[in-house]
């Protein structure tokens, strides 16, 4: 037998051996699997601004631009305040032609090149208002290494895509799984040494959202 | 300082601990700040009641039929390009891992915390096949230069300060003693971002495994998880096999509760969701995706319902912030890899009773970890539980036939005690016998310190007047009032 | 007694009785714990009375899990469920079967109430023993901050793992000492005991007293 076989027996003669769970309990109904559980409503309109209160409050920062163009100007003005010097982009369709004056733009890093960068760009595919997530899927954007490696991630993000609440979110995931699925809330962060906060232990620094009406 | 470490010293790493000022510290930080956090997050949900009751419910249709599951998640796994390894035991999978590794030709990987590797041992294995396990989460760093076990399911640095941390970090890699948190973590992720670089295989844990789709979610605040997951060329993923849920949309209850009820946060600041290995070569990520299905004795605590609750924990450590007796001696007071409540009711049973017979009785039954535990395990009624098999030496249901010996003195007084108080002439005459024997000790209606011959003949007597007076019995017993006066006075006044 | 005979009942005390069984229940002795159940049950069964009440929390839980103690048995299962359906602890009787929250009783003085674990979390003993302590003349309560944490004795814990049991105990005095109160109040012996040998073995001027020794006072 292999040890599949032999660890899947296990189990059936386990539960086998098992004095049924109701006789125990009976006053513990059996509930439907969760579909019963109570969801705050939420209203569209304000999923974008909920989305930026809830992601400054972990530490994000969140900038509104009214086009692609408006977008790019702003993330040129926030990373030459920074004194950044050359950074990485993902294979994003919006970040195509992307060109930051003089601050060195690398479209397809290496990963020497995303060891060193100052700062990665990508885009979101979804987002969460309610607890400020960006939602990154593999299977149209490259955004692992961009969004994880770097100092300082920017992220540009569509307002349409911005949904309430992370069941709606999985929801929508399910009918298509990416190989992976990331999703971002806020600079990296720890709490390690005596439940003091520290940010930008392995992941990012920063994270600046940069939000497209 | 480390405690004993094995589960049968408790008592003796209880008092260690209660003596060590600076853990009290540290324990006393967790208390309050954990206990603050959790519950300001839960206001953030509607309805946690009814969170947490799906979350139980889903977890005992996975325990039900685990066997289903389970061979969904791996066939389904596989189908998007993972491979499945089975281990039934500790030593399996760390066979497995250690031979993934070595076939790889690799003399370093990094590693993310995964309590399931340290429950397996895997680190000790690693090295002593030569293998170079860095460990990549900044608590488990710290203990792993400082030779440590972990104190805390969720961060496992709790019990040291941020001295004693530069310290560590000065003697270890050399850096100057400032105890400052930012730096001490800018070291961290200095030191730390070489490995990542160089290594040629990652090793994580696993959160959930979803059967539906074969995925399965890790989730972190660091991104030491994103980056072992992804830079190296192999990806090893350690999973215990009660780790499932049935559908991908079930993870939306148990992200709702495992990190309000683990950290007070929302959500922790990453999620990674792995389905597979990537679906072209142009795309990111490993090369390899192999999961280890471990066991190690989880199977046999599907046999009884009581026991099979203990599978649905999610590893949050909500119980140990809450438990007044993790909160005075901490997570190696144990001396298990699981300290705290929900270490107490599965020691015993992954590792035998007989290795860990004091853990059922290190709680006072309060219940505070039952009312926290965000999948409703009724850790009290588990003691309980233990407790019997313990002292009837039965069999049923639990990861082991071992008996373990019967404490002769205890066993004894309590069929004493059962039998005095069978009747009310017995327990009167017992009373009298008290009233008696304490004119020795009692003055002004208290029994204070009881030492030598007394202490010795009545050993709790001994243990409770060391610290605390006891009341004496009284001159005259209820019934005697009762019968003398009350009985008399009737009826309703 | 007094206070329920004050409140308009009829009280009767069956002198057969003798124990609930719970220190053997908790200590894993279940046959003997089985034993004290079984003639719990019968000797109550003999009574006529609507309610069966108890001045102990935890002696009032362990009966409602009296079932527990027949897995394999459905007619002691029933004639446990039978007699845990009309017992009560003291306070829930007064205050929630009764409807009585005032007895003329005066307490001069500040008091803090210790909610006891079994009284808390299995029976839901909150409210109750503050309503009927706020009607007491005199009487300042005041809301100790961790007043739902335990006080350490949870039966034979106390003697196994004494340091642990006195250290939980002392944190609470901490707060209690804080508090600048006369007395701690609490629903079961069991935490008055632990509590009160403390802070009289520490010297302390703070009583541990009953709910009805409260409610049964004049001064």
């Amino acid at each position: 037998m292999t040890t599949r076989a032999l660890m899947i027996e296990s189990i059936r003669s386990s539960l086998a051996k098992s004095v049924p769970f109701e006789h125990l309990y009976p006053h513990l109904q059996p509930s439907p699997r969760g579909e019963n559980r109570s969801l705050p409503a939420y209203s569209q309109s304000d999923l974008a601004d909920r989305f930026s209160a809830e992601l400054s409050l972990v530490g994000g920062e969140v900038y509104r631009a009214v086009s692609e163009e408006q977008a790019v100007e702003k993330i040129k003005e926030i990373l030459a305040n920074t004194g950044v010097k050359r950074i990485a982009i993902s294979d994003a369709e919006l970040l195509h032609d992307f060109s930051l004056g003089d601050i060195e733009v690398i479209a397809e890093p290496s990963r020497e090149d995303l060891l060193s960068v100052d700062a990665g760009v990508s885009t979101a595919q979804l987002a969460i208002a309610e607890t400020g997530t960006l939602v990154l899927r593999s299977s149209s954007e490259r955004h692992r290494l961009v969004s994880l490696v770097p100092p300082v991630h920017v992220c540009v993000l569509k307002v349409g895509d911005v949904r309430p609440s992370m069941d709606v979110v999985l929801e929508e995931l399910s009918n298509q799984i990416d190989p992976a699925i990331t999703f971002i809330t806020g600079p990296s962060r720890t709490s390690d040494i005596e439940l003091t906060l520290a940010i930008g232990v392995h992941g990012p620094k920063r994270l600046i959202v940069v939000l497209i009406d | 300082m480390m405690h004993s470490q094995t589960a049968n010293n408790f008592d003796k790493n209880a008092r260690a601990a209660i003596a060590d000022p600076v853990l009290q510290g540290a324990l006393q930080n967790l208390a309050t700040t954990f206990g603050t956090r959790r519950q300001a997050a839960i206001t953030t949900v509607p309805d946690w009641e009814g969170s947490r009751e799906a979350a139980r419910s889903i977890k005992a249709e996975v325990l039900q039929n685990l066997d289903k599951y389970l061979e969904a998640f791996a066939d389904n796994a596989e189908r998007n390009g993972a491979k499945i390894h089975w281990a039934h035991d500790a030593k399996e999978a760390c066979s497995i891992v250690s031979g993934l590794v070595k076939e790889r030709g690799a003399e370093m990987v990094v590693k993310s915390k995964s309590m399931l590797t340290e429950e397996i041992h895997l680190n000790a294995t690693l090295e002593a096949e030569g293998i170079d396990s860095v460990e990549t989460d900044l608590g488990e760093w710290i203990i792993q230069l400082a030779g440590e076990t972990p104190s805390h399911i969720v961060v496992p640095a709790i019990h040291k300060t941020k001295t004693q941390i530069a310290e560590l970090f000065a003697e270890k890699v050399g850096t100057d003693r400032r105890a400052d948190v930012d730096e001490l973590t800018a070291t961290a992720r200095r030191i730390l971002r070489q490995k990542f670089a160089e290594a040629a295989v990652g090793i994580s844990g696993v959160n959930f495994g979803i059967a539906e789709t074969g995925s399965i979610l890790i989730l972190e605040n660091e991104g030491n998880i994103r980056l072992t997951t992804s830079l190296p060329k192999t990806h090893i993923a350690v999973m215990g096999i009660e780790k499932l849920l049935p559908r991908f949309t079930d993870l939306a209850v148990f992200l709702e509760l495992l990190p309000r009820s683990g950290t007070g946060q929302r959500l922790t600041a990453y999620q990674s969701i792995i389905t597979g290995t990537k679906r072209t070569q142009n795309d990111e990520g490993p090369e390899e995706l192999h999961i280890v299905l471990v066991d190690n004795g989880r199977s046999k605590m599907l046999a009884h319902p009581v026991t099979r609750q203990s599978l649905a924990c999610i590893r949050c450590g909500a119980c140990l912030n809450a438990c007044p007796v993790y909160r005075s001696v901490g997570g190696h007071a144990y001396g298990a890899v699981y300290p705290g409540p929900i270490g107490a009711v599965i020691t015993p049973q992954l590792e035998g009773l007989a290795k860990a017979k004091q853990l059922p009785y290190a709680s006072s039954l309060c219940g505070a970890c039952r009312e926290v535990c965000p999948v409703k395990i009724d850790i009290p009624e588990l003691l309980l539980h233990l407790r019997a098999e313990i002292t009837e030496g039965a069999a049923n249901g639990v990861a082991t036939k071992e008996k373990v010996a019967r404490r002769r003195g205890e066993s004894l007084a309590f069929r004493l005690y059962s039998s005095m108080w069978k009747t009310p002439a017995r327990y009167g005459f017992f009373q009298t016998i008290a009233r008696t024997a304490q004119r020795l000790v009692a003055r002004d209606g208290r029994v204070g310190k009881v030492s030598g011959f007394a202490a010795a003949a009545a050993p709790p007597l001994g243990a409770w007047t060391a610290w605390r007076d006891a009341p004496a019995v009284a001159p005259e017993s209820f019934r005697d009032l009762w019968k003398r006066d009350l009985k008399s006075r009737g009826g309703a006044q | 007694m007094n206070v329920l005979r004050r409140a308009g009942c009829e009280v009767e005390f069956d002198e057969r009785q003798t124990c609930c069984g719970q220190p053997a229940f908790n200590s894993g002795y279940r046959k003997e714990a089985r034993g004290f159940a079984e003639r719990l049950i019968e000797i109550f069964e003999s009574s006529d009375a609507d309610a069966i009440v108890s001045p102990s929390g935890s002696c009032t839980a362990m009966i409602k899990h009296f079932h527990e103690l027949f897995p394999d048995d459905e007619r002691w299962r029933q004639r446990a469920d039978r007699i845990a359906e009309k017992t009560y602890e003291f306070g829930t009787f007064l205050v929630d079967v009764l409807g009585v929250k005032s007895f003329d009783a005066a307490f001069e003085g500040r008091i803090g109430f210790h909610d006891a674990c079994h009284g808390l979390r299995d029976l839901g003993i909150k409210q109750q023993p503050r309503e009927l302590l706020a009607n007491v003349d005199k009487a300042e309560l005041v809301e100790l901050p961790d007043s739902e944490v335990c006080c350490g004795f949870g039966g034979t814990f106390s003697v196994k793992y004494p340091e642990v049991s006195v250290q939980m105990a002392d944190r609470k005095i901490r707060s209690i000492e804080e508090a600048d109160i006369r007395a701690v109040v609490s629903c079961d012996s069991s935490c008055l005991m632990q509590l009160g040998g403390r802070l009289s073995r520490n010297g302390s001027k703070v009583k541990a007293i009953h709910l009805a020794e409260v409610l049964d006072s004049h001064e």
